[in-house]
């Protein structure tokens, strides 16, 4: 696999990730009117730390109108990218990635909007400058060290925490409710040995991440346990994003684990 | 009730008066920097990847909140937020599952604010370094919002005339047998 071709599917899986995520946000656009939750008038003191004129301009762009079309636009030019892509239209995606997020005082599902800004950061920068092979290459290999960090950092503070060592951490976050998982997670994990098991499972996955660079028969095997886990973390604390996020950063981790200088 | 009455029972309200000291002016002036540009850098965080997932968990946050009944006498606290079902369609667009953890993550940065602010005021007073600023939790963006979660959820879940309500932030420790305690505890609110 080249370069640029393992960028190639970067941006349509990650075009794929933006389509949906778009949908959902359209879905929930009438939160963002004046009488909805998200409302501009409860989140503007947040912007008041820009200068002015980039204050003024959020306050127009964030406005639940503006907003509205332009993750219309947002839509449009994922699914156009998917097909056509474009050095600009990647460009826009960022642009509007950022100000989605921004809306949503941050990120609206932590890591996942991190993820795509690191893709689509990528994906513009290697197709901006398709005929330099340096610029690629560091596109892909940035969006690979990345995958391969967001495992490996989670890990290790999951190895630091003697809660996660002691098998303590998981059946907490079943409990918390903010995830509310089904029963059956709460009833597999019931026991403290099994919660043991699995905590070290998800901590020896984690760390054992930058082996995914070893060599491509490891990467597809990295691959396959990663697509997996996403699911099972989708199925008990419904973080769908985070697959679709992530399946965009595989291609990278393969092509970066072919690479020999 | 007025404003008065919420400004009694609502804490973290200071105001305190002026330091005659330079240094501590300075650091009052960075301070107060600080507390506009925060939130205005917090925005951007998307932009630098962290990645630290599910590291630990001691205690969970539950917003919860209760309305005046038709006798006068305030009703039980009921849970505000509660999980949408999950299907298989929900793998590809979770829009009300994901808006139930954006929701989540407001209370948890309700009760960050509160705590940070808390820790502040205990340093200032510790130092004698008096604050020129009056802080009021109800002008944060995570009091407003959480606010409003309050009112979509009674909007959403009562017939007949809109009552007054108050809603509270419970803290349940999850690693010890320690009962659960509320951090805040809003004002009864007029009916919006």
């Amino acid at each position: 696999m080249q370069a640029m071709q393992a960028m190639q599917w970067c941006g349509r899986l990650i075009a794929v990730a933006i389509v949906f995520q778009t949908i959902e946000l359209l879905q929930l656009r009438r939160l963002t009117r004046n009488d909805g939750i998200w409302a501009w008038d409860a989140i503007k003191c947040d912007y008041e730390g820009f200068p002015r004129p980039v204050s003024t301009m959020l306050a127009w762009v964030l406005h639940w109108r503006v907003y509205a079309h332009l993750l219309r636009l947002r839509l449009l030019f994922a699914l156009v990218a998917l097909w056509s892509p474009h050095p600009w239209l990647w460009w826009l995606l960022f642009c509007f990635c950022l100000l989605a997020s921004m809306r949503w005082r941050g990120t609206f599902n932590g890591g996942s909007d991190r993820m795509t800004l690191v893709v689509l950061a990528s994906t513009c920068l290697a197709s901006s400058f398709p005929d330099r092979p340096l610029v690629v290459l560091g596109s892909v290999l940035h969006i690979a060290v990345q995958a391969m960090l967001s495992y490996f950092v989670a890990g290790v503070g999951k190895f630091g925490s003697a809660n996660w060592r002691t098998g303590r951490a998981l059946p907490r976050f079943l409990r918390a409710d903010g995830y509310d998982p089904p029963r059956a997670a709460r009833h597999l994990l019931r026991g403290r040995s099994r919660a043991w098991i699995a905590s070290w499972c998800i901590i020896f996955f984690e760390c054992g991440s930058p082996l995914a660079l070893a060599g491509p028969r490891c990467c597809l095997l990295f691959i396959g346990f990663a697509g997996l886990f996403h699911l099972v973390i989708f199925c008990v604390f419904g973080l769908n994003r985070f697959v679709f996020a992530w399946a965009a950063t595989y291609p990278a981790l393969y092509f970066a684990s072919t690479f020999s200088l | 009730m007025g404003d008065r009455t919420e400004r009694e029972e609502l804490p973290g309200t200071t105001v305190l008066g002026c330091s005659p000291d330079p240094a501590s002016r300075v650091r009052s002036w960075f301070g107060e920097r600080w507390a506009v540009w925060a939130p205005a850098l917090l925005l951007l965080r998307a932009l630098l990847p962290a990645w630290r997932f599910f590291d630990d968990i001691e205690e969970a946050q539950v917003l919860m909140y209760r309305i005046e009944e038709t006798s006068g006498k305030l009703g039980p606290w009921k849970r505000c937020l509660r999980r949408p079902p999950r299907t298989l369609g929900s793998l590809f667009t979770n829009a009300e599952g994901n808006l139930f953890l954006a929701c989540g993550s407001v209370v948890e940065q309700l009760v960050e604010q509160l705590a940070e602010h808390m820790v502040e005021q205990l340093a200032a007073e510790g130092a004698e370094v008096c604050r020129t600023r009056t802080w009021d939790l109800r002008s944060c963006s995570s009091y407003k919002l959480t606010r409003r979660m309050v009112q979509d959820r009674i909007r959403n879940s009562h017939t007949g005339p809109p009552p007054r309500y108050q809603f509270k932030v419970e803290v349940r420790p999850l690693g010890s047998s320690e009962k659960p305690y509320d951090v805040l505890v809003s004002p009864l609110y007029e009916p919006s």
